[in-house]
């Protein structure tokens, strides 16, 4: 064999079983060891969250918007130290969550259901607080923040707001608001001013108006400057209609989903569904008014119609907001952010209003519903209970409850502070453009609407938001959409 | 033992210890062993990120999370009941529903496991069709055909959450131009389009058809290229029209080839969540996959049994496919 060169060679080149599997071996076991070698380690690699900072301190890891985590972390970091009176041996690193509430919301819960320790504290929509408080994945800061600052959550901030942080079975307390957020209605004061109106004389930044009134100037202005669009508004098919832009209106109409203000919370089950109901139907008929310009019988005979877009069917914030900026609306519903951008673009021509109403509260079917209602949304500070820095996490929150720290978010970010005795002060008026409208925004936050958020909430607002759009867009009447959406309320109320 | 082992002494050594044993018993494996053992950490990793998920999902599917969603407990099978008897249609989106709960237009429309098949034969019927026509053109000798092959993958190579922006601009109210075209030929609602669910499910599975086309097109060019030339000399010459080559010698060979990619592309579009998600929404175009989406943050059990469900149709419908290609199948 070994006499023949050619056999010799090929020999020499072939692997044999035994070689090939030692150098597999070989080759895994390495690979294998080097891939867990960071498991074995001190943790002094950059790859996780270390609880000392570099300076030997305290690192809280704060879940946080993203973009403003992106643009601002420095700026909102030294606030907190300076503004905010925030230990030096204490530093935040701000993590972006997705811009999608959402999807911020699942990454949320499955960090909490698997009991990771970072993020430390969460900035939370205060519409998820609630299914999370249920599912007892929050610390309850009744237990964790100190007296004096739970009284002053208590006594000074918005109370509708806080509401939407505390446990309706327990009362405690599960999350510090942040910002809260309502909507008010833009408006263009040289339009309706060609049109013969008056708004400063008429007090149009914190008197409300009806919905006919208002429809009537509305359909005017838009016929005497000749833009595309009456109102711009949001009525697609997503979360947006349900807790807010319908809730808002039928809310304005002495309607309710839940038979009233004091179910907004529960108990699920036990409360009245309360859709299928006149103001409720009448809440759809006008915007279906507002769109199409029907008079149902006389009914809406006298409101002004057919000024609204039939693409507010598919419209959501932005979407709505682009006519608008662009010179093509009159009216604009939207929350503060779009105030900033409208004004840079129109200066003094913008004008704010609290939205219109269609009964007062006194004639309201439902209690604590009537009159002008702007749907409450916003954010809160919640914390990890399996963080393992609860002190310094408590030091953070209480910096960002100062009140210099809340101006500062109101002039960098339009951020509205939660307690409503910052509404009034000179630094809120003397900020631009956010100051020139702090009446209307004092208004609206008065007049606030929680959404509905239980356990339930995500099966039920999805159908809220369809039959709503079906409705107003002529798919089926008013009256039937709201008996389809009854019975389905119904159902999700059941136990399971 | 093998006959190569009967055959041959088993090597002998000197050495000893569990080392040595083990390399003396790997080489002494048959040809068939030591390919089962090569192939083990195959079946592993397989077992790793396929049976295990799967036995998983199975498990989850088995627990309910209570109203209040604070405690979680073991329900059997209830949760497959309750998705076939509609107990279950109160946890999916808006008005849609597992099982059509009627046989009018309307509540077909509404169920989840229609319009996941409307969608599935809708796509992949066309997609083959259409991805046939370009392989016979790409099949033939022409001046800058190499070009024309990749002008044709860009839409495969397009993210889905591209095609779907895509989409949904062309039929946007704001700036889309596709919508009043369509509306005047009756194809799509003129108003409220992307949440009419005919019309949303319409242009859905038109961007499906846009995107993978190429994709049925390259697997079938492949079939057609292994065809052997001189058959179609031999036609030629017996007087067969170009029909009757197309019908007696090119379809019948490239049939198992289509096979496969009917295979892959029904296992595709059986699991379609991406694109609705991007052009409409899951609650106006539900598919089974949505459905699953849907429900996992709120009711897990539920989410997991719907899964487990699609995974079952999709199996039944790749046998179906597999024993319709009898042979020829993979």
């Amino acid at each position: 064999m070994t006499a023949n060169p050619e056999t010799s060679k090929t020999t020499k080149k072939s692997v044999s079983r035994r070689r090939f599997i030692t150098a597999a071996g070989a080759t895994g076991a390495t690979a294998g060891l080097s891939g867990c070698a960071s498991m074995f380690g001190n943790g002094s690699g950059t790859g996780g969250q270390v609880g000392e900072s570099e300076s030997g301190g305290t690192t809280v890891v704060w879940g946080f918007d993203a973009t403003v985590a992106q643009d601002h972390a420095d700026q909102l970091r030294t606030a907190l130290h300076e503004k905010g009176g925030l230990s030096d041996d204490i530093r935040v690193e701000f993590q972006p969550g997705q811009p999608d509430s959402g999807k911020r919301r699942s990454t949320y819960n499955r960090l909490l259901s698997s009991q990771e320790t970072t993020p430390d504290m969460f900035m939370m929509d205060n519409g998820w607080v609630n299914i999370f408080i249920q599912r007892g994945q929050l610390a309850n800061l009744s237990e964790v923040l100190p007296e004096s600052a739970l009284s002053t959550i208590e006594n000074e901030y918005f109370g509708g707001f806080t509401e939407t942080a505390i446990d309706p079975a327990s009362g405690d307390l599960f999350g510090v608001p942040l910002y809260p957020d309502y909507p008010t209605m833009l408006y263009r004061k040289d339009l309706v001013e060609e049109a013969g109106y008056n708004p400063t004389e008429e007090n149009w930044a914190t008197e409300p108006m009806t919905w006919k009134r208002w429809s009537n100037i509305a359909a005017e202005a838009q016929d005497v400057s000749g833009v595309d669009y009456g109102f711009t508004t949001q009525w697609d098919i997503y979360v947006g209609t349900a807790c807010c832009t319908f809730n808002e209106v039928l809310s304005s109409w002495g309607g309710a989903y839940f038979g009233g203000r004091e179910n907004l919370f529960g108990p699920v089950g036990e409360r009245p569904v309360t859709v299928d109901s006149d103001p409720v139907v009448n809440s759809l008929n006008m915007m279906r008014k507002f769109v199409h310009g029907e008079s149902f019988g006389g009914e809406f005979s006298d409101y002004g119609g057919g000024f609204t877009p039939t693409n507010i069917l598919g419209w959501i914030e932005d979407s709505s907001l682009a006519p608008f900026i662009d010179g093509n609306a009159v009216f604009h519903r939207n929350w503060p952010y779009a105030i900033n951008q409208a004004a840079s673009e129109f200066g003094d021509d913008l004008g704010t209003m609290p939205l219109p109403y269609g009964v007062p509260e006194s004639e309201a079917q439902f209690p604590g519903t009537g009159g002008s209602t702007s749907a409450l949304g916003g954010w809160h500070i919640t914390v990890n209970p399996n963080s393992q820095k609860l002190d310094a996490v408590t030091q953070v929150i209480q910096a960002s409850m100062r009140e210099e720290f809340q101006l500062f978010l109101l002039e960098i970010e339009g951020w509205l502070p939660p307690r409503a005795s910052l509404f009034n002060s000179e630094t809120a008026a003397e900020l631009e453009p956010a100051g020139d409208y702090m009446d209307t925004l004092r208004v609206a936050g008065e007049n606030t609407m929680a959404r509905p958020v239980t356990a339930v909430w995500n099966n039920q607002s999805s159908k809220i938001a369809e039959q709503a759009n079906r409705a107003v867009g002529q798919e089926v009447s008013s009256s039937e959409a709201m008996a389809t959406l009854q019975s389905s309320l119904e159902e999700t109320e059941r136990n399971n | 033992m093998s006959a190569d082992t009967t055959s041959k002494p088993a090597r002998e050594s000197r050495q000893s210890g569990p080392v040595v044993g083990f390399l003396r018993w790997l080489e002494n494996l048959s040809d068939t062993q030591y390919a089962y053992l090569l192939l083990t950490p195959v079946f592993v990793l397989l077992g790793i990120v396929a049976i295990y998920p799967l036995l998983r999902t199975f498990e989850l599917s088995l627990y309910a999370v209570s109203t209040d969603l604070s405690s979680v407990r073991f329900v059997g099978l209830d949760n497959y009941v309750a998705l076939f008897t509609g107990e279950k249609n109160r946890f999916l989106p808006g008005g849609t529903t597992f099982l059509p709960t009627g046989l009018d237009a309307a509540n077909l429309l509404d169920s989840a496991l229609v319009i996941t098949l409307v969608f599935a034969v809708g796509s992949v019927l066309f997609e083959t069709l259409i991805g046939l026509g370009q392989a016979l053109v790409l099949d033939q000798d022409f001046y800058g055909r190499r070009w024309v092959r990749a002008a044709i993958i860009i839409p495969w190579a397009v993210p889905i959450v591209i095609q779907g922006m895509m989409f949904f601009l062309m039929f946007d109210s704001n700036v889309g131009f596709a919508t009043p075209i369509l509306a005047d030929l009756g194809v799509v609602a003129p108003t409220n389009t992307l949440n009419d669910t005919v019309s949303a499910t319409f242009i859905i599975i038109v961007a499906d058809i846009w995107k993978t086309s190429a994709f049925m097109a390259l697997l079938i060019l492949a079939g057609l290229q292994s065809i052997n030339r001189s058959l179609y000399d031999v036609a030629r010459v017996a007087g067969a029209s170009k029909w009757q080559q197309f019908r007696y010698i090119t379809l019948p060979l490239i049939l198992p080839t289509i096979g496969v990619a009917v295979l892959f592309r029904s296992v595709q579009a059986m699991r379609v969540y991406g694109i609705i998600d991007t052009v409409s929404s899951c609650t106006v175009v539900p598919s089974l996959s949505c459905m699953v989406v849907s429900t996992f943050n709120t009711h897990e059990g539920t989410s997991a049994a719907i899964a487990f469900v699609t995974a079952a149709i999709i199996g039944v419908v790749v046998m179906g496919i597999i024993l319709w290609q009898g042979e020829d199948a993979i």
